[in-house]
């Protein structure tokens, strides 16, 4: 008898432990589900949700469901619309970039080769059910993305494309072009607008390796590449220009030059689109520095007997001193040469900035904090998961999500 | 959870309302981003998140990339990491939410007030009463369009009878209204017991009105504008 209850109790003993043991480790909590939810899509999950949620391996498995879904693709959207404009608006509407971007994150394409690859997305996909946008695809305007944006299904409607097919301007010089998303209108139209084609360069920067142009600058950067706008002596003093404007033009101008022949022109009707001027192969010395764009060889007068820009032909002097932290795709202490965008847009998807800028972005957006670029074992954490699958963007959101949400999660228990 | 979330939401309005705004992190695109580790100016983004340069120490943001050899006291904080929805996503998840599919009229709503709609980032600093005003018009729109879509508001109020007018409604009725709100948008029903407030202190203004779709048109906007929905 005594023997007996003393073995229920033991069972009683196990049972209890067991059931809270269970509930402590039970794959993923209600709490943490939701915050994924919220986070990757902006609505919670629906019982439904919630229980598969509950029922994933790991918080990463349940946040990777979640990124299954037209408003997770929204969400991709809203975090890239700031960099298709200067000002860094979220108000802009769908256009071939932002689609673009949506499309890798929905087919778990390399995301580096939207800087140098071929694929860009339209909306020409019909969806079950659907209809065919009335708005055809046009280098011309982005009716139809404005239209792909308010039919909505975007899983349904995004369809991989050919630049160089879409946009027969790219289709002679394969070897230089076409440039991922240097090579769509949306970008494009943005980063050539007027200017000296600087802005390629400095959005490059902001944008895909997350740090502003000034923290790039070297004094020690060799300036016998810096154009002939820029004035060696700024307000009569020489000394300004060898401790400010060189620091950065040293490096930038070299580089810049790989946008030699790109530019977005808007006719006398407002219709904007993209050109590209380089000759075919084969052209003369003198042919190709021609067809130069323009803009390159604006206020020339400032310097007249510096640099001239005579092709695409590009050079990174910044592998150097405190720019090796961006762990560029080539030795230390050397330079690295190209021509075109295609080239220079590989160069900076290989680095090890992109990857950080890219887990930083979606870090930040995903669980809200700021994490720092070089240093933080989190964002280095997400930035080697990010390589280590492939580089798909939509898996380096629910890496993040399930981070934040895990942390928050250990933080109530603890 | 709640409690520790409300506490948070509190307090952080309590900071906003008590504190100038001094600085903010900037993303690439020059976009904001929240981080209430935030102290000191531009500069910020080299600073660990967990670390914080304690107040009054410097104002001027270059002062601190610029001036190393500045004696830094470093503090820590766990950081508040939760934010606004901006208005791309405000409207998005309502859609999403109600199941509503975006019509030309809608569209145009959306556009002219998504100016004015805001927030514009999703720092809870950025929220402002006007914001959520508009929030409120924006959701009025949207569950309005649900409700009126038999088959979106019986799935939307599974079990809810929306056939009643405003003064028939049994305690039930409210309770099946709002814990389907507050469930849809909030993805939880604690705090239902507010939306039911609302509805009963609106319900005397609807003296004689017939349709019952009024009130799930209002308990749906309301739940939809609520800090449970506009936080995240």
């Amino acid at each position: 008898m005594f023997a007996n209850a003393r073995g229920l109790a033991i069972l009683a003993f196990v049972s209890l432990v067991g059931a809270e043991t269970a509930s402590l480790y039970a794959a993923v909590s209600d709490e943490a589900c939701r915050r994924m939810s919220l986070r990757l899509r902006g609505v919670p999950p629906s019982a439904a949700e919630l229980a598969t949620c509950r029922q994933q391996a790991t918080a990463y498995d349940a946040a990777l469901a979640f990124t299954v879904s037209n408003i997770f693709l929204s969400e991709v959207k809203d975090n890239f619309a700031p960099t298709n404009n200067e000002d860094g608006n979220y108000f802009v509407p769908l256009d071939d970039y932002l689609a673009t971007v949506m499309g890798f994150a929905r087919d778990d394409r390399d995301f580096r080769e939207i800087l140098y690859g071929n694929n860009f997305y339209t909306c020409n996909a019909v969806p079950a059910g659907g209809a065919a946008l009335q708005n055809a695809y046009s280098v011309s305007d982005n009716l139809h993305y404005e239209e792909c944006e308010q039919e909505g299904d975007f899983r349904g409607r995004l369809q991989a494309e050919q630049i160089q097919v879409a946009n027969p301007i790219f289709a002679n010089n394969p070897t230089d072009v076409p440039a991922g998303i240097y090579t769509l209108r949306g970008f494009g139209c943005m980063i050539y607008e007027a200017g000296t084609n600087r802005a390629a360069f400095r959005w490059t920067l902001a944008f895909f390796l997350g740090e502003v142009i000034d923290k790039f600058a070297d004094s020690q950067t060799p300036d016998y590449r810096v154009r002939r706008d820029v004035t060696r002596q700024p307000g009569g003093s020489a000394t300004v220009y060898e401790t400010k404007c060189k620091t950065c033009h040293g490096g930038m101008d070299p580089m810049a030059d790989a946008w030699a022949f790109n530019d977005c022109v808007e006719d006398d009707n407002g219709v904007r689109q993209l050109t590209y001027t380089k000759p075919a192969p084969g052209a003369t010395p003198n042919a190709v520095a021609q067809a130069v764009v323009q803009k390159y060889a604006s206020n020339a007068n400032t310097t007249p007997q510096a640099y001239r820009t005579v092709g695409d032909a590009w050079t990174n002097q910044w592998n150097r001193r405190a720019n090796t932290r961006v762990e560029w795709n080539f030795p230390v202490d050397t330079d690295r040469s190209g021509t075109g965008p295609k080239a220079f847009g590989q160069m900076i998807a290989e680095t090890g900035q992109f990857k950080r800028a890219m887990a930083q972005r979606v870090y930040r957006k995903t669980c809200l904090v700021e994490e720092n670029l070089h240093t933080s074992p989190i964002i280095l954490d997400l930035a080697a998961k990010f390589e280590a699958e492939g580089f798909s963007i939509r898996k380096l959101y629910a890496h993040a999500a399930a981070e934040c949400a895990e942390a928050k999660n250990n933080d109530s228990n603890g | 959870m709640r409690v520790k979330l409300t506490l948070a939401i509190l307090s952080a309005l309590f900071f906003i309302g008590c504190k100038e705004k001094k600085g903010s992190f900037k993303g690439g695109g020059g976009e904001s981003v929240i981080d209430d580790n935030t102290v000191v100016g531009e500069e910020v983004e080299a600073l660990p998140s967990e670390e914080l340069v304690e107040e009054g120490q410097s104002q001027e943001g270059d002062a601190l990339a610029e001036s190393p050899e500045e004696e830094e006291v470093i503090l820590t904080r766990t950081p508040i990491d939760f934010g606004v929805k901006n208005s791309n996503q405000i409207y998005a998840s309502l859609l999403a939410v109600t199941g509503v599919e975006e019509s030309q009229p809608l569209a145009d709503f959306f556009v002219g007030v998504e100016q004015s709609l805001g927030p514009f980032s999703n720092q809870l600093v950025d929220l402002t009463a006007g914001h959520v005003a508009n929030i409120f018009k924006l959701s009025t729109e949207v569950c309005d369009a649900m409700v009126a879509d038999t088959a979106l508001a019986g799935s939307f109020f599974q079990g809810c009878d929306l056939a009643k007018a405003p003064d028939a409604l049994a305690p039930a009725d409210k309770s099946c209204l709002a814990e389907k709100a507050a469930q849809n948008f909030w993805g939880m029903t604690e705090d239902s017991q507010t939306l039911i407030t609302m509805i009963d202190s609106v319900i005397p203004d609807l003296a004689g009105e017939t349709n019952g779709n009024v009130i799930a048109t209002f308990t749906c906007a309301n739940a939809a504008s609520a800090l449970q929905s506009i936080i995240y």
